[in-house]
């Protein structure tokens, strides 16, 4: 359920919504689509080498281990995430049942290849397999994001207690432990980046995470000199300042990993 | 021991990866045997 995704998590999707937003979903997906679509197409004898095949029996079992596979790996998943549990457990519930027509429909065609309604029934079933594998692998990559917006969650709070550090020895203590969750957010985020197929979220994800390295190193300096110099008003609104900018970095990875549908052209790309 | 893969490290996206190619590939078997039936049609007659 959307709502319940929502709440636990203050994320702003909803898991129902299909849309693919990394390549390495993408690029796992199309060799299913590609093989679904030529079961479709493909009516009549293609250019492929004749009697390489298996007998049926076999390769209908190694359709159902690999189904079998793919579930128990949904399941960890699922397990893993309980943000996403229910929705994931649908999902795995949705690949299991299709998965067992895949299989009763393999069998049949197994049993008689010649008959154009049994492979016809394959094919259905083939392609109510890979709906329900593609919403695994879009869940699967909703609980990549749950992962990264709670490593963001532990850099807020370590941000925090640098600000709050009432003195220097402190300060270096807290500022080392920022800088180790910053390193594993930066590995999440980086990797994120990357794998986006929008490229002005990949550009809006690129210059939070340099706003939030620019700052990071000044959030120290900052705070040092307000920690020395607590007399002096302009020291503690400087730290005050760095602060929120570093907020603002974190606020605009957590917007940019969560936006979906397509982009809105920025200013710069107008003619000129 | 820094450039080895670590499966803890794995995203969920890519522990899915190699269960799907798999499901790809058994499914791209079965479309070959019917390549088989194909032939087998055309060289049993009516």
């Amino acid at each position: 359920m959307s709502s319940v995704a929502s709440s636990n998590s203050g994320q702003k999707w909803n898991p129902k919504n299909l849309e693919i937003r990394t390549l390495s979903v993408e690029k796992t997906l199309e060799p299913l689509v590609i093989q679904v679509t030529t079961l479709v197409n493909n009516k009549g004898p293609s250019n492929k080498k004749k009697g390489k095949s298996k007998r049926p029996k076999v390769l209908v079992e190694n359709v159902e281990r690999a189904t079998a596979s793919f579930i128990e790996r949904g399941m960890e998943i699922a397990r893993a995430n309980p943000e996403l549990k229910a929705e994931m457990d649908e999902a795995v519930e949705d690949t299991r049942k299709d998965g067992e027509v895949m299989s009763r429909t393999s069998h049949a065609f197994a049993d008689d290849p010649c008959s154009s309604m049994k492979r016809g029934s394959m094919v259905r079933a083939a392609r109510a397999l890979l709906s329900s594998v593609t919403r695994l692998l879009i869940l699967a990559d909703m609980a990549d994001v749950f992962e990264l917006l709670r490593r963001l969650k532990i850099v807020q709070k370590s941000v925090a207690r640098v600000k709050d550090s009432t003195n220097p020895k402190e300060l270096l203590e807290n500022f080392q432990a920022f800088g180790a969750d910053i390193a594993k957010l930066n590995s999440a985020t980086i990797m994120r980046q990357n794998d986006l197929k929008d490229l002005r979220r990949r550009d809006d994800l690129a210059a939070a995470r340099a706003d939030l390295k620019k700052n990071s190193m000044m959030l120290y300096t900052s705070s040092l000199a307000s920690l020395r110099h607590p007399e002096v008003a302009a020291a503690k609104a400087n730290r005050d300042f760095v602060y929120k900018r570093v907020q603002n970095a974190l606020d605009k990875i957590s917007t940019a990993v969560q936006a979906t549908g397509p982009s809105d052209p920025k200013p710069e790309e107008g003619a000129g | 021991p820094g450039t080895q893969f670590d499966p803890n490290q794995a995203t969920s996206v890519q522990r899915l990866a190699q269960p799907s190619q798999m499901l790809k590939k058994a499914v791209v078997n079965l479309i070959n045997y019917q390549d088989d039936a194909d032939v087998a049609t055309k060289a049993i007659p009516e």
